[in-house]
């Protein structure tokens, strides 16, 4: 009896399962890492000027352009020319028409981040109206936000550009406080400043706004709250002298 | 004798089947939960455009209109269960109510014996005497179980009967009856003459909490306003720095 020797070679369904197999899983996995951080980013910006912000920020504004504002501290005038942003305090809002207290309990009940019961220190930031270059590179003759948040700050040099808060007080360094080492601006409100636009075409500045006001809002886990950030932005009329 | 060589085996079959179903169940658990999360979304929606349709409603009229006087009054009846007012008087004169109704209606277990729970929650808003409901988007609903409390002494006698809630795969657990997703969990309403007042007479706060077993209370109404405003902005000091 002759011995069996012939092997199948005519079979191929396992071998192209198997090619199809693997090229179906490369094409998903591909698809998979591409597509879910795009999950992320829109539930990231769930809470970027969403309704509630607006209306929080809009009532900062009406302070801000209302005649009891000016800020007469020549720090914060330092800081507008070399990082091209100014905090929002109640302190620098007189007490006519008892502002300065109304002042006080709106950024409290408002939850803005930061804030201490003076209504001073909170996550309310003043800047020109155009937040970025539009494209051209940093100067340090006009100072753009986005280039101090982004560590871009022309005027800075050195490995670790972020801006930390003894600067921003117009101090030379942190000795004996250390919460002034702290970085001004966290990661979650960098992010917010990357997602939104320059603002840099004129056009759209029909009105001659020269300003904008950007916060961050810590809604806080009290009486049964959630726990979260929010981030709003809106234009203000009120006009600066460049030096 | 010669083999047939001309097909294919029973193995590379197998193979072949056992590869396929593979493929195709981790697809549908991925597809499935993308289902999931549109069902999610989709409620998330449904709540997100009703809070900001009310929102701006009650915004724009304190916006335009400026308010001068904010008071709240609360009570709790039969009909309505809890129900929260707040009288609102802009310096047109005009006046807007807001109203909140949180009612939880009792378990089949309950003394009365009502079977099936029927929970209301709305919110009114309008001129005093027109006032338009809103009501919370309907966003399903769910069985609610009970049981017998084991500890007594944490019990309220008031009520009856003793029950707490439970997991439906408990053996003890009793049907109460359907219970709507959405919920009003939270009403606090702070203004000029309230009790529970924390801040002084000049900030209006109005929360009014949602809470969803998927969502839990992560939406609601969040309304703070000043209440009597300063007239005398002239717009003259148009600088930012003096």
């Amino acid at each position: 009896m002759e011995k069996i020797k012939k092997i199948n070679n005519k079979g191929f369904v396992l071998a192209e399962t198997l090619i199809v197999t693997v090229i179906i899983l490369t094409l998903f996995t591909m698809i998979y890492i591409n597509f879910y951080p795009l999950i992320g980013e829109y539930e990231k910006r769930e809470v970027y000027d969403d309704a509630d912000g607006k209306y929080a920020i809009y009532w900062i504004k009406r302070i801000i352009e209302s005649d009891s504002y000016t800020v007469n501290d020549s720090i914060k005038h330092d800081a507008w020319n070399k990082y091209g942003y100014i905090r929002f305090e109640c302190k620098d809002v007189n007490n006519s028409d008892n502002m300065q207290s109304l002042c006080k309990e709106l950024v409290k009940s408002l939850e803005f981040s930061n804030c201490d019961n003076e209504g001073n220190n909170c996550d309310i930031f003043i800047t020109k109206y155009q937040i970025g270059s539009g494209g051209a590179e940093p100067s340090g003759s006009n100072v753009f936000f986005k280039d101090t948040v982004n560590n871009d700050n022309p005027i800075r040099s050195g490995n670790n550009k972020s801006i930390r808060k003894y600067e921003e007080l117009g101090k030379s360094d942190c000795s004996g406080d250390a919460s002034l080492c702290d970085k001004v601006f966290p990661s979650y409100f960098v992010d917010y400043i990357n997602y939104l636009p320059d603002y840099s075409n004129a056009a759209n500045n029909t009105l001659g706004y020269e300003c904008r006001v950007l916060a961050i809002i810590h809604h806080q886990k009290s009486l049964g709250k959630f726990d979260y950030y929010s981030f709003a932005n809106m234009q203000v009329d009120k006009k600066y002298s460049e030096e | 004798m010669k083999l047939n060589n001309k097909g294919i085996t029973t193995v590379e079959v197998l193979i072949c089947f056992i590869l396929v179903a593979v493929i195709t169940m981790s697809l549908y658990s991925v597809i499935s939960s993308f289902n999931e999360k549109r069902l999610e979304e989709s409620n998330k929606a449904k709540i997100l455009i009703y809070k900001n349709t009310l929102t701006k409603k009650i915004q724009d009229d304190i916006v335009k209109k400026g308010l001068t006087y904010a008071t709240t009054t609360e009570e709790v009846n039969e009909v309505d269960g809890k129900v929260v007012t707040l009288n609102m008087t802009f310096k047109d004169g005009t006046t807007s109510v807001l109203k909140v109704t949180q009612l939880f209606t009792k378990s089949s277990l309950h003394v009365d014996g009502i079977k099936e729970r029927d929970d209301k929650f709305s919110v009114y808003y309008g001129k005093e005497g027109d006032l338009e409901e809103y009501p919370l988007p309907d966003l399903g609903e769910y069985r609610s179980y009970y049981k017998e409390m084991s500890d007594a002494d944490d019990c309220d006698h008031s009520t009856g009967i003793c029950i707490e809630s439970c997991d439906n795969d408990n053996e003890e657990c009793i049907e109460a009856g359907i219970a709507k997703e959405l919920q009003i969990n939270n009403i606090q309403i702070i203004t000029n003459e309230s009790d529970k007042q924390i801040h002084n007479e000049r900030v209006l706060s109005i929360y009014i909490g949602f809470y969803h077993p998927e969502l839990e209370n992560k939406y609601a109404i969040n309304i703070v306003a000043p209440i009597n405003y300063p007239t005398t902005y002239t717009g003259s000091n148009k600088n930012l720095f003096n």
